[in-house]
């Protein structure tokens, strides 16, 4: 494409526009982070934190499906123990269609926090350190109304930061 | 009186020895009559019998076939690859006078064949087509001065057994169905499932009842027939077909590979590896799960008995679903559910979307239709 030499600056100075832009619209309203005890003993349970916030001005429903808001019913999360990436050992769910119960409803500024036994379904069996990440993402948002039933899913992206964590041998 | 007798074996020895018929006497050609087709016209060839030799060649009738094959007297292939004749085989009586066809010497007849009923077309490409046919089973060629009747009847003409080929014709065919490929798809599915029952490879847990069971048999018998389609699809000539880029994403022949290693798997599970279904869980909003490290074990829920054979989110397909998670088969994961989720994924990360059961699932329904 031939652009006019004189409107070549200013297509540079909206490129630079854009960018603010883009992150702005990119910035999540749902702040979500993973926590875990840095230390924790071989055999004891290993408590994942999954919390998520509202920073959006109004409400927001999240469906939980695959997510620790349901507790650990998919493969959401990657484990990786001092032997590599361990196998999930749940479920899988084949879904059909959402009902309001399957949401969880977030007001303005609320934060959800829930805890998962990760030992149920990986193998913690051996010492050494562990980081887990959050690979899965939100499989419906809808924000201000109470979710109907029966609509579309239009799924989100979620960024959560790994953690990491280090089982002691007893 | 030894003259005469010397005279008669003369011509018993006449009558008896073979005159062969070649198949170089009888030139066959076919010409198609449209160099392509749509899914609503038939695709047609005209045969030409031409007879090159000095004496007369006769054809059995069936070889004539004005109105329906009898016989897979041609070689069909799409993209290289032969297709399957559907059309009947037929057992006949000893042939009489009656389903012989002269051609003189010099003379040509010929016929108009309809293909597109009796061989497999239901995938688009480039087809193939030749008329080809055993000599032997063709042609009969009676001796010098003996009437057609008797030598329909009598003393066998020897042919040479040898193939007869024509020419080949080339041309671009739409995929279309015809009721003998649904009858053959229906015979396939059955005997697909009898096979597996008589395997003992479906198996079900004790709270499964009759009805669940046969609701189940119902279920893997539509996900054999799925499984065997998608890999017959993903076998053909890659591109970005609406099909393939619906669900999966943009194109790449990698990924083209990659979703067909994951069907042969699952055609493979569904053909050869022991199934086991349990019939436990209530939940009427869950079709069914699987624990994807214990292959080949399917929990059934509620949503899974009120579901459809076929179509979206059907019995088939729910089947099909389960079995991609299977670590051993395909390790999918749900990154999306539903056909609204699952097309935004394929446009946003194929990889994602070749990693998605529900993907998998509609790519095999392939409920609306694509091509």
């Amino acid at each position: 494409m031939k652009i006019p030499l004189l409107i070549r600056p200013l297509c540079a100075a909206g490129f630079f526009l854009l960018i603010p832009l883009a992150e702005a619209a990119s910035v999540p309203m749902l702040e979500c982070k993973l926590l875990a005890p840095p230390n924790a003993k071989l055999g004891q349970p290993v408590m994942l934190g999954f919390s998520l916030h509202n920073r959006s001005p109004q409400d927001v429903w999240v469906l939980a499906w695959n997510t620790p808001l349901e507790g650990l019913k998919g493969r959401f999360l990657t484990v990786r123990g001092p032997t590599g990436e361990l196998a999930y050992q749940g479920p899988m769910f084949k879904r059909g269609t959402p009902q309001p119960v399957d949401y969880r409803k977030l007001t303005a500024g609320q934060t959800l926090q829930v805890e998962v036994d990760l030992g149920l379904v990986y193998d913690l069996g051996k010492p050494g350190p562990y980081t887990v990440r959050y690979t899965g993402q939100l499989h419906d948002v809808v924000l201000g109304v109470v979710p109907a039933p029966g609509g579309n899913l239009h799924a989100q992206p979620l960024h959560c930061p790994g953690v990491a964590f280090k089982l002691l041998p007893v | 009186m030894q003259h005469r007798w010397i005279v008669s074996m003369a011509v018993m020895s006449a009558l008896a020895a073979p005159v062969l018929v070649q198949a170089q006497d009888l030139r066959v050609s076919v010409a198609a009559t449209r160099v392509s087709a749509m899914a609503t016209q038939d695709v047609e060839v005209d045969v030409r019998y031409t007879n090159e030799s000095r004496q007369p060649v006769y054809l059995y009738k069936w070889y004539v076939a004005g109105n329906g094959l009898q016989d897979p007297m041609f070689e069909v292939s799409r993209d290289g690859k032969p297709v399957e004749y559907l059309g009947p085989l037929v057992k006949r009586r000893a042939p009489t006078a009656a389903d012989l066809i002269t051609v003189r010497p010099g003379q040509t007849i010929s016929s108009r064949v309809k293909l597109s009923s009796v061989y497999d077309m239901s995938q688009s490409g480039s087809y193939s087509i030749r008329f080809a046919a055993d000599s032997e089973r063709m042609l009969k060629r009676p001796l010098k001065g003996i009437n057609e009747t008797a030598a329909a009847e009598g003393i066998e003409a020897a042919v040479e057994s040898e193939m007869l080929r024509s020419n080949d014709v080339a041309l671009w065919v739409e995929g279309r169905s015809s009721p003998l490929l649904r009858q053959a798809e229906e015979g396939r599915k059955l005997s697909a499932l009898l096979d597996r029952i008589t395997a003992s490879s479906v198996s079900y847990a004790s709270n499964c009842s009759a009805t669940r069971q046969s609701q189940i048999n119902s279920g893997v018998s539509a996900a054999i027939s799925y499984a065997n389609a998608s890999v017959s699809y993903l076998n053909g000539t890659p591109s970005g077909t609406s099909r393939y880029v619906t669900w999966f994403g943009k194109y790449s022949s990698t990924n083209w590979n990659t979703a067909k290693s994951h069907f042969v798997k699952i055609k493979d599970a569904l053909d050869t590896k022991p199934l086991v279904f349990d019939c436990s869980c209530t939940e009427s909003g869950t079709f069914a799960y699987v624990y994807p490290t214990q292959p080949y074990k399917i929990y059934l829920c509620g949503a899974y008995w009120a579901a459809a054979n076929t179509g979206t989110d059907s019995r088939g397909g729910t089947i099909v679903h389960e079995l991609s998670h299977f670590n051993v088969v395909a390790g999918t994961d749900d990154h999306a559910y539903g056909q609204t989720a699952a097309k935004s994924l394929a446009k946003k990360s194929p990889t994602k979307a070749l990693d998605n059961a529900d993907s998998h699932e509609y790519f095999t329904e392939n409920t609306p239709y694509l091509p």
